[in-house]
């Protein structure tokens, strides 16, 4: 017990006054076409992250960024930001693709395009986004277009989807699909 | 059993084993930290430092490019020794540089451990 009380102390007197976490801010637009789900996921970093990520961009570290080192990054970014994007329905689940390249913002926000397709038109499915809980932030639902769509999107947060400290924990969401007769 | 409970317990009960020397929970807190959140990895990082453990995690954080991750990597590299070329890897980057040129929150807090001297 000692040890852990001595361990428990030092991390939070190493911590306790700082807060070094960057918090991801996101914004979540959801609509169908067809058969497919598509979603613009667009996030923002901070200007720490940002720097930071630049480091990892840098492939060559020569200290600057080529447009094949920064399109590089941002494929395997997206990709490995769709793998932690997933629907379940009726106990299947499937993972997002990415779709196009990303969308990058002066107010160092990246938007992701990803589309998953909706297997036997389903009607309700549950959607779980892996990153929100591995990097926590505030998020935004974009309100759906109504006006002219055949299908309409009833969005809501799912009850199992918790809140840590002021902001959301892993984003899980009910998407209640609604096709127009 | 202890090493083998869910979330931040597991964390810190296989910090503690392996502390001790145990090579199972040393192989635990990789999955613990590759799962991890930046604060699980910070909370890693931390304790091995102040613990003295010189991990492979602790040179695999000095490359991150996550900040929290990176501060609490350069601060167990000080605190444990014998990451002197990694950290100086570190203090090179120019994007690291940049970031210590700026006036960020916490970007002094790593400058101060990437040029304390042990």
């Amino acid at each position: 017990m000692k040890v852990f009380f001595y361990l428990f102390s030092l991390v939070f007197a190493a911590i306790a006054h700082e807060s070094p976490i960057d918090h991801v801010d996101r914004q979540l637009a959801f609509s169908v076409s067809g058969d497919t789900l598509e979603l613009r996921y667009r996030f923002r970093k901070t200007q720490r992250a940002a720097l930071m990520q630049l480091r990892t961009m840098d492939a060559n570290r020569d200290g600057g960024i080529s447009t094949a080192e920064r399109e590089s990054f941002f494929k395997q970014a997206g990709e490995l930001l769709a793998d932690q994007l997933k629907i379940k329905s009726k106990g299947s689940e499937q993972t997002f693709q990415m779709i196009g390249k990303v969308v990058l913002r002066p107010d160092f926000s990246q938007e992701f395009r990803f589309t998953v397709p909706l297997n036997n038109n389903a009607a309700v499915v549950t959607f779980h986004d892996e990153f929100s809980g591995r990097h926590p932030g505030n998020v935004v639902i974009a309100r759906p277009t109504i006006e002219g769509q055949k299908v309409l999107l009833q969005i809501k947060q799912s009850p199992t989807m918790k809140t840590l400290r002021g902001h959301g924990g892993m984003t899980e969401l009910e998407i209640k699909i609604i096709r127009k007769k | 059993m202890l090493g083998q409970r869910k979330g931040k317990v597991s964390i810190y009960a296989n910090l503690a084993l392996a502390r001790m020397g145990d090579t199972e929970a040393e192989h635990e807190l990789h999955g613990h930290y590759k799962k991890g959140t930046p604060t699980d990895r910070l909370i890693i990082l931390a304790l091995l430092g102040e613990a003295g453990v010189d991990h492979p995690l602790i040179a695999r954080g000095l490359h991150s490019d996550e900040f929290a991750v990176l501060l609490g990597a350069v601060r167990a590299a000080g605190q444990v020794g014998g990451h002197q070329k990694e950290l100086e890897v570190v203090r090179r980057d120019p994007f690291v540089n940049t970031l210590l040129n700026t006036s960020l929150r916490d970007v002094h807090t790593l400058a101060f451990y990437l040029n304390r001297k042990k």
